[in-house]
């Protein structure tokens, strides 16, 4: 078959694939029939995206030609997602959100009927090797999460048995949501692609008000309020472009370069609302109260990825603009704040959260300076952070079910309790900050990219980013130790890893597996689909060069044969176990220490948070404030400096 | 070839010179508090006398995590010295303190896990330093690599004086020094046993010294670097920039970890910060 035939087609699965598992999941009666549903429409989807990714030759496809009714059908559906938003917030009377969806309907309206029609779009869809790689992360991690989520949600309705069993719902938005994504990395037409912005809004707010509670359906609507505003933002882009250059298509806006300044500067302050960068990351951290398989969803390989993903591509046209440099500087600071933040962060959960905040910050940053060294960090980092992130929010999810916390305080002498998941927490962990793991190399490339940029702009996001890593540092090892630290507690029930089932086990250790193939593949990942993207955009490429590569191999092989063998040489050898020293006073094991009169007393230790210094709510504050007034600059310099 | 003999010779020569250093450390500390001090190679003496320990151990993951804790540390200066990314040193060097600090969290004990965290706020403290120095050598003379950079003659303290002196500032929390021995120093009167060692005995502790050496030797490689347009100047450099640091070590008391931390992230920021804007400013390379 033709090359541009078995893309077309596979695209097209990927497309509808999981968009058919998920009406069959809202369909399915029975607990049975729904777990082979979930495997199943998993194992399609993962195998789909690997084939669409190996199909694909050198450079882009553009699909021409006309699909009878898919504009009615685009319309249409457009129309009921705006429905269904307005329904819900009726029904909870939000009269912010019922505006922002009534403006955001008006506006689509008067595009489709008054922009549209005069507009000619020869293709509405492509695919290149950015959205081959994007594919890969939507198509190999979401469907492992969906996987996950079987053993998850059986284990979270037996400890919340008041809560309505909706799985049904739950499994349609979760297969929903990987075919709006893929909608997004593959529309060449803006239109359709902010149909599926709205749908990945609309998934995103039903998920995380799954439960129904009260803080559950404030958190939703905060979460639709503020997506829909980025929404709002991609129509009024859509308007911009269909009326003033009579373009509706994404190559063509990129051809325009600089001219695109203002709805370029629109979409990216909606890529900036989905991506949660300050001032709009509350909507991230309040989708905590869903459950867990929601956030691993939205945090590696959807939902925010699809605003990293819209930065990146405005990137040649921004780059070097002031509107380039506003979404730099929005980035940077985020990464920055989000870093100083988390280490007055108690709950584990949330460091998880303001970390995706932070990693996401430096990819938007990237987008924001642009050119091929610093694109190419966005596109890795994109991979690197959604593998570990994913594996970090399955674990702790894993972890929640068993011992129901959420403070980092709680998880010590996990290594002793769950000495598998330990390890595969630690696996998550090392991925964020250890070299030569993936998001490190991203880092160590940013600053090498950031130092190429001539003005002292570069200086800044340098030493922000010097600031971010330490702060990076100190969060992450604060956790490690904590799930290090062994205690031999008598007491402690070892079988509590028997209970956790076969599908969570898959998702975590392919999650594992995963992690360490991309980074140990990364030179092969590079040469694969960044490189190629890069060259076609720009006409040359980043990376790190031989040599480097194959240090990072030697280390992430050390890194991970050394303490392995060491620890089991170790096991072998013979040696004398002692107590613990706690200035001669008597202390056994499980950290009673004998006291004055023949007392026990208990030790309890706790982190440091460093509060008086880093006071999260003054820095989130002030972050606030200076991103918020980067985006007034941003829009106010796009409209000043279009020509 | 020529970069694997430079970083052979590290590892092999480094715990040699290291050791030495260590004992001319004692010796001169001695002499400032009207001491005699031990031999030069007393350092030495107290390695092997930890390895003919019996071995004693809280937890069988200690050992494990300070032999990793050694290993980094020789790949860092390895790299370093062999013409690696100094980038990618810095992040080496941590991943091997990391190594240290993951074994003093995995013992009960206070003084350990109090160890850890205050070795950790070092981290935080040291880690923009580095980072920013790093990135001024290379906005400075367009390079990252120690060989390439030793070969040149570029006089890098010229463009870099305020960077220098914050990793004058950062030398003394990485060579353990007052005022900023928080987690660990080799005098006697620490308020809290010696922190992150606390647990840590016999050969254990052993790994951990021998560790220092290899440490030593890297950041005293590191301040070679700015002097590297000519030797002897360099030699001299490191020299007295070490005597520098016995010298505020037996002048200092300890500070609390809050004037650490505040006081490097200021000096960073400025000094460090200042020097890499001002490049940026002038123009670079």
């Amino acid at each position: 078959m033709h090359t541009d035939t078995t893309v077309a087609y596979l695209l097209t699965f990927l497309l509808c694939a999981p968009m058919l598992f998920a009406l069959a999941l809202l369909a399915a009666p029975g607990v049975r029939l729904r777990g082979l549903l979930v495997r199943v429409g998993a194992l399609a989807t993962g195998a789909g995206a690997i084939a669409f990714a190996a199909a694909g030759g050198a450079g882009a496809y553009y699909f021409h030609g006309e699909i009878h009714g898919l504009e009615t059908f685009f319309f249409a559906a457009s129309l009921a997602l705006a429905g269904v938003m307005l329904f819900y917030s009726v029904k909870y009377k939000r009269p912010l959100a019922i505006a922002l969806v009534l403006a955001q309907a008006a506006l689509t309206l008067y595009f489709d009927l008054a922009c549209a029609p005069g507009v000619a779009a020869e293709s509405a869809f492509y695919a290149d090797k950015f959205s081959m790689l994007m594919a890969l992360v939507i198509g190999i991690l979401g469907p492992l999460i969906c996987v996950y989520a079987l053993g998850y949600m059986r284990d979270f309705h037996r400890h919340y048995p008041r809560l309505p069993d909706r799985r049904n719902f739950f499994f349609f938005l979760l297969f929903a949501f990987l075919s709006a994504m893929f909608g997004i990395v593959f529309s060449n037409n803006l239109a359709h692609m902010l149909f599926f912005w709205e749908a990945t809004t609309v998934c995103s707010f039903l998920l995380i008000g799954h439960t129904r509670t009260k803080e559950a359906v404030n958190n939703a609507f905060r979460a639709l309020v503020i997506n829909v505003s980025g929404g709002l933002a991609f129509s009024l882009a859509l308007v911009w472009l269909a009326r003033y250059y009579g373009v509706i298509e994404l190559d063509k806006m990129l051809a325009l370069r600089s001219a695109a300044l203002v709805p370029a500067a629109l979409l990216c302050y909606a890529a900036l609302t989905k991506a949660a960068q300050f001032p709009f990351s509350s909507w991230l951290l309040g989708a905590m109260v869903a459950p867990t398989p929601t956030s691993a969803l939205l945090h590696s390989s959807t939902m925010v990825k699809a605003g990293v993903f819209l930065v990146l591509k405005m990137s040649p046209i921004i780059a070097g603009t002031a509107v380039g440099n506003a979404v730099a500087l929005i980035g940077a600071g985020t990464f920055l704040a989000a870093s100083l933040i988390n280490i007055s962060e108690p709950n584990v959960k949330k460091v998880l959260a303001y970390s995706t905040i932070a990693n996401l910050g430096l990819i938007v940053a990237c987008g924001g300076v642009g050119g091929p060294s610093a694109v190419w960090i966005g596109l890795v980092l994109i991979v690197f952070h959604a593998v570990s992130k994913s594996l970090l929010f399955l674990v702790v999810g894993t972890v929640e079910n068993r011992f129901y916390t959420k403070d980092m305080e709680n998880y010590d002498n996990l290594i002793v309790k769950m000495p598998v998941t330990a390890l595969l927490f630690v696996a998550g962990i090392a991925g964020m900050f250890i070299a030569p793991f993936g998001v490190v190399v991203s880092k160590w490339a940013a600053i090498e990219a950031f130092l190429s940029i001539p003005s002292v702009f570069g200086g800044v996001l340098v030493i922000m980013l010097a600031y971010g890593s330490g702060a990076t540092v100190f969060y992450w090892s604060k956790l490690l130790g904590k799930i290090l630290s062994m205690r031999d507690q008598p007491g402690v029930e070892k079988k509590r890893e028997a209970t956790i089932g076969n599908d969570e086990w898959t998702a975590e250790w392919s999650h594992a597996i995963l992690s360490l193939v991309v980074c140990g593949g990364l030179p092969l990942l590079s040469a694969w689909l960044v490189e190629p993207y890069l060259l076609a955009q720009y006409g040359a490429s980043g990376g790190l060069g031989a040599f480097n590569y194959g240090v990072i191999i030697i280390l992430l092989f050390l890194l991970i044969a050394l303490p392995a063998l060491a620890y089991v040489l170790h096991r072998r050898a013979s040696y004398r176990l002692s107590d613990t020293y706690v200035c001669g006073r008597q202390m056994d094991s499980h950290l009673l220490v004998g006291g004055a009169l023949g007392s026990w007393r208990e030790i309890t230790l706790k982190n440091y948070y460093l509060d008086d210094f880093f006071n999260s709510s003054a820095i989130l504050r002030y972050s606030n404030m200076v991103c918020g007034a980067a985006i007034v600059y941003m829009l106010a310099a796009g409209v000043l400096w279009r020509n | 070839m020529e970069k694997l003999m430079p970083a052979l010779a590290y590892a092999l020569l480094a715990p040699l010179a290291g050791g030495l250093l260590a004992g001319v450390d004692r010796i001169i500390s001695a002499r400032m508090q009207r001491r005699v001090g031990p031999p030069l190679l007393q350092p030495f003496y107290d390695v092997a006398k930890l390895f003919s320990k019996g071995d004693v151990e809280v937890n069988g993951l200690q050992y494990p995590l300070a032999l990793c804790h050694l290993v980094f540390m020789a790949l860092a200066g390895a790299l370093f010295f062999g013409g690696g990314d100094i980038l990618l040193v810095i992040f080496v060097f941590t991943v091997a303190a990391l190594f240290l600090v993951a074994a003093a969290f995995s013992s009960a004990s206070p003084y350990s896990f109090v160890g850890a965290e205050r070795e950790l706020i070092i981290i935080l403290a040291a880690e923009p330093a580095l980072i920013i120095a790093a990135a001024a050598i290379y906005k400075a003379a367009g390079s990252l690599s120690f060989l390439t950079l030793a070969a040149s003659d570029t006089p890098l303290i010229v463009k870099l004086p305020g960077v220098f002196l914050c990793l004058f500032y950062v030398l003394t929390m990485k060579l353990r020094k007052s005022p900023f021995d928080l987690s660990y120093s080799h005098h006697a009167h620490q308020e809290i046993v010696k922190g992150i060692t606390t647990d840590l005995g016999g050969r254990t502790l052993a790994l951990i010294e021998i560790t220092h050496w290899y440490e030593n030797i890297l950041l005293m490689g590191l301040v070679y670097l700015f002097f590297a347009f000519s030797v002897p100047l360099g030699l001299a450099a490191v020299a007295v920039t070490y005597f520098l640091e016995v010298l505020t070590d037996n002048t200092n008391a300890r500070v609390r970890w809050q004037l650490a931390l505040s006081s490097t992230w200021l000096i960073t920021l400025l000094l460090a910060g200042g020097n890499l804007l001002a490049l940026y400013a002038l123009g670079g390379n």
